[in-house]
């Protein structure tokens, strides 16, 4: 048996179109003898025979064929059996697929979703049925139920007291589609006895611990929450499945709500937006992760609001205005719109700022001072509260 | 059999030559029966022998001579055989095409179009494979239109004959067997922007937003096509962008788009340093701020010459293997 | 003989002047030139010109005989970074010219081109050396084609023959029979680089191999300048061939302000036999009231020119405004 390559007729073609066949299937063939008609888009060229024998062509007159690959075979003997080789490599390599790597194929996103979730997909049995691959939302929904499923392994090696988080619930074990977020505060000062009041007052989430590192709470409770022990058990505590995300509740010490925020992140550990029911947000408005806001703030539309901030009470960020990740504000911090607020920017109580005022990264801005129209607060400057006396006039501006 | 990128223009050529009795076309090896080095030109000096010019080997005077006559009122398209061989008309294209419609206090018009065959890939070498647009990105008063898999590069040619204004036209040697991606061509879907040098937008998905988007043009488009359906499986909803036009910036729509995702890839043939996805990248960096997800991932060739080998050229030229790489990058970011 | 047409100022055509009246409407445009560019190099002494100019003084015959061959209402002239005076010559354009260099919103160019980089009606220039010139066989390609019977002249230098579109451009001119007359003035620099010192063989000789027949005159006299042009635009013009000129002149200034470096002796060799104080003498024994009054009014206007330029506004950015 021998194979007739299609031939590369010009060094601008691929693929050639196969336009009739001389001669049937199984038809005598003589060596030069031509037996088809082939196209490239400058030219029609005819195709010769490379021997004698019968031909068996392998493409379809009208299909194209690339070049380099079988156009005919020519067998010794009229009746001779013909099996196409092996040639392509691909036909190979999938085959060497097939029977070597048995487990299912999952696609780049669903690797992706679960390598997020710190799920390996090397070793992760996700269920499939039939004969797809191991798909996005089915990684989705094994997540949901490993987080809502009670784990069976559930030891903590360290628990001075019982954790508020139920281990088997009545409804939710059954019904796990409206099961509460369950969330570590990391703090147990005034911060978290805040957070802890704007929890209860959510459906959507529920307080499982504090974690704090003053030892001599450990083991007592905050409004009925255990103080599981300090900060540092934040990252074995995920380990084990106990929460589904962590908050911050400290508000008076910037750097360690900083150092907290990235270091438990750069972990893995997600981290929840905790919001007042009676906070109101526009259309459009954004927020990040980590962020804690008091009752009666309020997002105007479009505003964005990045990671990691505290909001007191009465925190208007009007509309448009864009913030960044780590800030604190005080009690009634009025924006107007278009403000732009850096990071790690600290904001004392009762601040009013016109539009497009502008405060770079690290900024602080004492209490009552009064931010005019497009002024602007470069990084790492302190506008300290204005005196008593001049305080109602005051006016900062750079 | 649908028609191809080569037969497009082909019938273009035609056209422009059969509707303008002032049209000419110059250029090398144009003649039948050879009809040119790639067959743009193929039949085109037998119905129009007085018009289709053959020219000695003098690029600059083919684009020189095209001026001129353009200048005074025709319209000249001229062929340059391979597009390294700009380097040749380098003056007349920067000094003179570009320059003499705008620089004596007014605007002329100049129908002007030089035509020329861009892009590795087949083996050519180091001096028949260069993809040299970057030289002219920055000459103002030149347009630089390079139609990719999804745009009629026949109707892209009239429109160019039509707008009066000096063009560089390339075409990317990979594209002329293919037939062009016009209207239905699933498993993508594809659409252009209005406007005289639309932006083919060319999508994997159905309905909601995408996962990363693509943007390139000309010859690459093959390789972005190629990828977009192979993300199909991968549940990689891509929105891939083709400007036609590479001395202005890409359409309002573009970066919509790239704000939608916020992880964008920019991919050409040209080697990256110093090439037309810097400019982009800076732009959508500019442009995107906060709404960029991932750093714009550039792909290009390496910083090299386009060797001769396969095999090296294979190693040198961008890849789907390097755009497959970019897209897990920007969807790790 | 050649029809020329060309409003002089008097209001007369040139083709209905007796021989005096040609010749005084010769000097006039010499006499401009020389003015004119003159000026300019005393304007950009006081700092008023951006940039730099390139001066043809001395060279005035070679513009004002080749142009005057031409037929001004249909014929081409694509020209040189030392193009004012062909404008002149071609156009009479003095205000447009000045206030240009000058780079006000009055100058014909509105301040973009400057003074290499002029267009009006049929006259191009460019600075680049021999960027010209395919430009200029492809113009008269297309009034070949055209059947319009107008001509092309190209102006170009001895030192274009360095550039190697130069012989592209006679190739294709003599292939394809473009009516093109290629005039170079051969001023004996390059710059600053004596012709000797760069090109090997003879000038007259290089377009010989493509067929391009050339004529060699010692540019002295304006009248022998115009005569032997007006044979060979009418080979040109009939024949539909190409054909040079060559124009044996010299540059009395500098290539461009400020970088003269050619030996004072040599200078004032030349400067002794300046064709327009020879052409001038001539003539101021024919009719020296005529001369005195023509020069008159030429002081006159140019320095009007002038003052109308220092008073026009700067020209103003319309660039950016152009669709890209």
């Amino acid at each position: 048996m021998q194979l007739i390559l299609a031939p590369q007729l010009n060094p601008n073609e691929d693929s050639i179109y196969v336009v009739e066949w001389r001669k049937g299937v199984r038809d005598p063939v003589r060596r030069g003898e031509i037996i088809a008609e082939v196209e490239t888009s400058k030219a029609t060229v005819e195709v010769e025979s490379e021997a004698d024998g019968y031909l068996i062509p392998l493409v379809e007159a009208g299909k194209a064929v690339r070049v380099g690959e079988p156009l005919a075979a020519l067998v010794a003997n009229v009746d001779e059996q013909f099996v196409l080789p092996d040639l392509l490599s691909r036909g190979t390599t999938e085959a060497s697929q097939s029977s070597a790597d048995k487990r299912r194929r999952w696609t780049v996103k669903a690797k992706l979703l679960a390598e997020r979730n710190g799920l390996n997909p090397e070793t992760v049995e996700i269920p499939v049925e039939g004969p797809g691959p191991v798909t996005e939302a089915l990684v989705q929904e094994y997540l949901q139920q490993r987080v809502s499923s009670p784990s069976s392994s559930l030891t903590i090696s360290f628990a001075p007291a019982k954790l508020a988080g139920p281990q088997e619930d009545l409804v939710d074990s059954h019904c796990p589609a409206g099961r509460a977020e369950r969330i570590l505060i990391l703090g147990a000062g005034d911060g978290a006895v805040q957070t802890l009041d704007v929890i209860r007052l959510t459906r959507h989430q529920l307080a499982i611990g504090l974690l704090d590192d003053n030892s001599d709470i450990h083991g007592r409770t905050l409004l009925g929450c255990p103080i599981v022990g300090p900060l540092s058990l934040a990252k074995e505590l995920w380990g084990q499945g106990v929460f589904d995300k962590a908050i911050v509740s400290i508000s008076t010490n910037p750097e360690l709500r900083v150092d907290l925020y990235t270091q438990l992140t750069s972990q893995g550990i997600p981290f929840a937006n905790v919001v007042d029911p009676t906070v109101i947000i526009g259309s459009n408005a954004s927020m990040g992760s980590g962020n804690l806001i008091m009752a009666f703030c309020r997002l105007g539309s479009c505003a964005t609001i990045g990671d990691n901030n505290f909001l007191s009470a009465y925190v208007n960020i009007e509309h448009h205005s864009i913030l960044g990740n780590h800030c604190t504000f005080g009690p009634g911090v009025m924006l107007s719109s278009r403000v732009r607020i850096g990071n790690r920017v600290r904001l004392g109580t009762g601040i009013f700022m016109e539009p497009k005022v502008s405060i770079e990264d690290d900024a602080v801005i004492g209490s009552g001072n009064i931010l005019v129209y497009g002024s602007r607060v470069s990084r790492g400057r302190t506008i300290r509260t204005p005196a008593p006396s001049a305080a109602a006039g005051r006016h900062a501006m750079e | 059999m649908k028609q191809t990128f080569l037969e497009s223009i082909r019938e273009s050529l035609a056209t422009i030559l059969e509707k303008n009795e002032n049209a000419y076309l110059l250029g090398e090896d144009i003649v039948d029966p050879y009809g040119g080095a790639f067959k743009a030109t193929k039949g085109l000096s037998t119905r129009f022998p007085d018009r289709v010019l053959p020219t000695p080997i003098s690029e600059a005077a083919i684009v020189g001579v095209a001026t001129g006559m353009a200048l005074r009122g025709n319209i000249t398209i001229a062929e340059i055989m391979f597009g390294d061989f700009l380097a040749l008309a380098a003056d007349q294209i920067i000094n003179h095409a570009s320059k003499l419609h705008m620089m004596y206090g007014t605007q002329l018009d100049m129908s002007l179009v030089i035509r020329t065959a861009v892009g590795g890939g087949r083996g050519y070498g180091p001096t028949h494979s260069q993809n040299l647009e970057r030289l002219f990105l920055g000459t103002d008063g030149l347009q630089i239109l390079a139609p990719s898999l999804y745009h009629s590069p026949g109707e892209t040619l009239k429109e160019a004959v039509a707008s009066k204004r000096p063009t560089l036209f390339l075409e990317h040697k990979l594209l002329y067997p293919s037939p062009t991606k016009l209207g239905e061509v699933p498993p993508l879907w594809a659409m252009l922007t209005e406007g005289r040098w639309p932006t083919a937008f060319v999508k994997n998905f159905h309905g909601g937003s995408g996962d990363v988007t693509i943007i390139s043009y000309g010859g690459t488009s093959l390789l972005v096509d190629e990828v977009s359906q192979r993300m199909i499986d991968e549940e990689v909803r891509i929105t891939a962008c083709f400007p036609l036009s590479l001395n202005q910036l890409p359409e309002e729509q573009v970066l919509e788009e790239c704000a939608a995702t916020g992880r964008v890839i920019v991919v050409e043939e040209g080697p990256t340093y110093g090439g037309w996805s810097a400019e982009i990248s800076a732009w959508l960096h500019r442009a995107l701020g906060k709404n960029i997800r991932a750093p714009v991932v550039r792909v290009g060739a390496a910083n090299s010459l386009i060797p001769n080998a396969r095999s090296l050229e294979r190693d040198i030229l961008p890849s789907i293997n390097n755009i497959e790489d970019a897209i897990l990058a920007v969807l790790s970011a | 003989m050649t029809v020329i047409r060309k409003p002089s100022r008097s209001g007369k055509s040139v083709s209905d002047l007796n021989e005096l009246g040609l010749w005084l409407e010769f000097y006039r445009q010499m006499y401009t030139i020389r003015r004119v560019e003159e000026t300019l190099l005393s304007l950009f002494g006081q700092g008023a010109i951006a940039g730099t100019i390139h001066t043809a003084i001395g060279q005035e015959a070679c513009a004002v005989g080749v142009i005057n061959a031409l037929d001004r209402t249909k014929d081409v002239v694509t020209s040189t970074h030392r193009g004012h005076g062909h404008l002149i010559a071609l156009y009479d354009q003095v205000e447009g010219l000045i206030a240009e260099v000058m780079g006000k919103e009055t100058g014909m160019g509105r301040g973009v081109g400057g003074s290499q980089h002029i267009h009006f009606r049929n006259f191009y220039s460019n600075g680049i050396l021999g960027g010209m010139l395919p430009i200029a066989v492809g113009m008269a390609l297309a009034e070949k084609f055209a059947g319009s019977g107008a001509i092309v002249v190209a102006f170009m230098g001895d030192g274009t023959f360095g550039e190697g579109v130069t012989y592209e451009s006679l190739n294709i001119a003599a292939k394809w029979q473009a009516p093109v007359l290629f005039v170079c003035e051969h001023n004996g620099y390059a710059q600053s680089t004596p012709t000797h010192v760069q090109h090997a063989g003879e000038l007259a000789r290089r377009a010989e191999p493509f067929g391009i027949p050339c004529v060699e005159v010692q540019a002295d006299d304006v009248r022998k300048v115009f005569q032997v042009t007006q044979g060979l635009v009418n080979e040109v013009r009939n024949h539909q061939t190409p054909h040079l000129l060559l124009l044996h002149t010299y540059r009395l200034a500098p290539h461009s302000k400020g970088d003269d470096n050619r030996a004072a002796e040599e200078i004032e060799a030349y400067r002794k036999r300046d064709p327009l104080v020879a052409f001038r003498s001539e003539l101021m024994k024919l009719d020296s009231k005529a001369l005195a009054s023509l020069e008159g009014e030429i002081e006159k206007r140019v320095a009007e020119a002038v003052e109308a330029a220092k008073r026009a506004e700067d020209a103003k950015s319309w660039l950016r405004e152009l669709p890209r």
